[in-house]
């Protein structure tokens, strides 16, 4: 029964994400239509048409899918592992510490000369995030003690970032710190889906591979290890995985908060609560929710367009307060 | 008077009742005495970046005591390389009590409370108006060379940039198309030096066809629709790393029917001979691509 819902509901985002990519495919600086782009209509010059749609709307939508879903997928996996309804990549240190790396890469000239340093140090960064987070506060700690540990961890990437932008050749450097802090697909290339995607696959495996053991641990740790899950090898998993997908996302769009935290969440109940059933439609979920809000980014401003961590803050901002509140109120 | 600086004193002197002793022999003191403005200044001190371009033309090095930091970063001045071994000012008045100068001259934007200050300490300070445009250019020139005693130098650096304007390609219609793209995105519109150098190189300014006046930044759709010829993006081997190189390194940049120049846009920060060598080195483009395709 859950898993016929799991399905209908499965195809409906994958629907809504078809749906809201074409919408993303005929919104841009430029004024042409969808129309103009794909048949020429009202005497679009097929050179630019084929210029604006695949070189410039093209990558910018796929790496909505590619982001929003390493988020969505992200998020749900490190709720499930935590077994804290707070957890999602933002929070647990991965987004700011890879933007950390990838900053580190970009300005140094490191990923001018190779250009995966840029993923790469967005992984590390996330990865060295994931890891101190995990130290600092355990699994199944309080969500308290987790939000402090992700919030020492986050200000003081934050910190670093800011220095090494400060630090940075190009005088252009610290003003760019809205892109890593806030995140952006404006002007992004096939350049960056290229570099971001065999990284953010592989994680996605990863995480996908966590779904046995997530459903295994709702029964709690000893019963999940009495089931023959090793909870070593799901950790490596978790971490491994979050790091190389949220890790490269950041590399290539900054930090995006919230989609982590507020696709599963959404979800979860429509699924019968269950982490294995939860992963795809969060990933499906996430992509729909970063193709919207790039969408909006570019709509709800005439002039220069908002920054996507924006429009995902405005959403997620009030929905973690919610949380909070609603967590509070059952561990009190 | 706070005292500092022998000027200062000397000026201070001045108002004194018994102070025509003093000056006689304070100006004895000094190789040739003229009037108010005083000899040639020896030691000039500039706090403007488009100053330093023309003061490294019009004395010896040896009478610059000071230029911007600016000056010698690639970025911003198409010559760094001949300021080098001239100390370099970030405009603080502190740097400039150091280096004890007999002329510091500020442009616009120097900042008001340094030049007051220095003014208070009796420095000799003169705030010369920046030229925007090549046909202010002259006029700036002029000024300065009169200000520092270099006439003949200024009237030869103005007579050079007249024959070299003279001597440019003619511009040939339909003139093609063209669009300085730098770090960021920046183009420059109507009424920028940017404008100006594209037109006097023979082009039509993009920018400009889009509606746009003075300095913005472009979106890549927009420059698409724009459809120039030529492309001028900044000298990427001398941009340090950041987002706003890497835009210009976006594949939409790269079309087979887009000609790339890759040209310092140092050259347009300031008006004056630098502008040339932009226009030449971009008219010559305009003329080597046409003997290829002719249009």
């Amino acid at each position: 029964m859950s898993r016929r819902r799991g399905l209908v509901l499965g195809g409906l985002l994958t629907l809504a994400a078809a749906a809201l990519f074409l919408v993303s495919l005929g919104i841009g600086r430029a004024p042409l239509t969808l129309l103009d782009l794909l048949f020429g209509a009202n005497g679009t010059d097929p050179e630019i048409a084929g210029i604006v749609l695949t070189e410039i709307r093209l990558p910018r939508a796929i790496l909505a899918v590619m982001v929003g879903a390493a988020l969505g997928l992200s998020g749900a996996v490190l709720q499930g592992y935590l077994r804290n309804p707070l957890a999602e990549p933002g929070l647990v240190g991965a987004s700011s510490m890879a933007a950390l790396g990838a900053v580190v890469a970009l300005y140094t000239g490191l990923a001018a000369a190779l250009p995966w340093t840029l993923p790469a140090g967005g992984i590390l960064g996330a990865l060295v995030g994931v890891s101190v987070v995990h130290l600092l506060a355990g699994r199944s700690a309080s969500p308290t003690v987790l939000i402090l540990a992700g919030v020492a961890v986050n200000s003081l990437a934050g910190a670093l970032t800011s220095l090494a932008l400060s630090l940075a050749p190009s005088p252009f450097a610290m003003q760019e710190i809205v892109f890593w802090l806030l995140g952006s697909l404006a002007d992004r290339s096939f350049d960056h889906v290229v570099l971001a995607l065999p990284f953010m696959a592989a994680g996605a495996v990863l995480l996908a591979s966590t779904a046995r053991g997530l459903e295994a641990l709702t029964l709690g740790s000893d019963a999940a290890r009495s089931l023959g899950v090793s909870l070593d090898r799901l950790q490596v998993q978790v971490a491994l995985g979050t790091a190389l997908a949220v890790g490269a996302a950041v590399a290539v769009s900054g930090a995006i908060g919230f989609i982590g935290l507020v696709v599963p969440h959404l979800l979860r109940p429509l699924v019968g609560w269950r982490p294995a059933a939860l992963l795809p439609v969060s990933a499906l979920g996430g992509a729909v929710l970063a193709l919207a809000a790039d969408i909006a980014a570019r709509v709800l401003s005439d002039d220069a367009e908002l920054n996507l961590g924006v429009v995902t803050a405005m959403v997620g901002a009030p929905f973690f307060i919610y949380l909070l509140v609603s967590t509070r109120r059952r561990f009190a | 008077m706070t005292g500092g600086g022998r000027l200062g004193w000397i000026f201070g002197a001045v108002r004194t009742a018994a102070a025509d002793l003093l000056l006689a022999a304070a100006l004895a003191a000094t190789s040739a005495g003229i009037a108010v403005a005083g000899p040639a200044p020896q030691r000039i001190v500039s706090l403007n970046l488009c100053i330093d371009q023309l003061l490294i033309d019009l004395v010896a090095r040896e009478r610059i005591a000071s230029v911007t930091h600016l000056a010698h970063d690639p970025l911003y001045s198409p010559r760094a390389t001949d300021f080098a071994g001239i100390p370099a000012n970030h405009g603080l008045a502190e740097e400039v009590l150091a280096l004890e100068p007999d002329l510091v001259l500020t442009g616009p934007f120097s900042r008001p409370s340094t030049t007051a200050l220095l003014r208070r300490l009796g420095y000799r300070v003169v705030e010369v108006p920046v030229a925007a445009t090549l046909g202010e250019v002259r006029s700036q020139i002029r000024e300065l060379a009169a200000l520092v005693g270099a006439e003949a130098r200024g009237a030869a650096m103005i007579a050079d940039m007249d024959r070299r304007l003279a001597a440019l390609p003619p511009r040939r219609d339909p003139a093609p198309i063209a669009l300085i793209y730098d770090t960021n995105g920046l183009t420059g519109g109507a009424d920028t030096l940017a404008d100006e150098v594209l037109s006097f190189a023979g082009f039509d300014n993009t920018a400009r066809e889009l509606g746009i006046a003075g300095w913005r930044l472009l979106d890549l759709e927009t420059l698409v629709v724009g459809r120039p010829d030529f492309l001028v993006v900044g000298d990427l081997a001398a941009i340090p790393p950041s987002l706003g190189r890497q835009l210009l390194r976006h594949p939409a940049l790269r079309q087979p029917g887009l000609r790339r120049i890759e040209l310092s846009s140092s050259h347009w920060v300031c008006a004056g001979p630098a502008v040339l060598a932009a226009v030449e080195s971009l008219a010559e483009a305009r003329l080597a691509a046409s003997a290829e395709t002719p249009r």
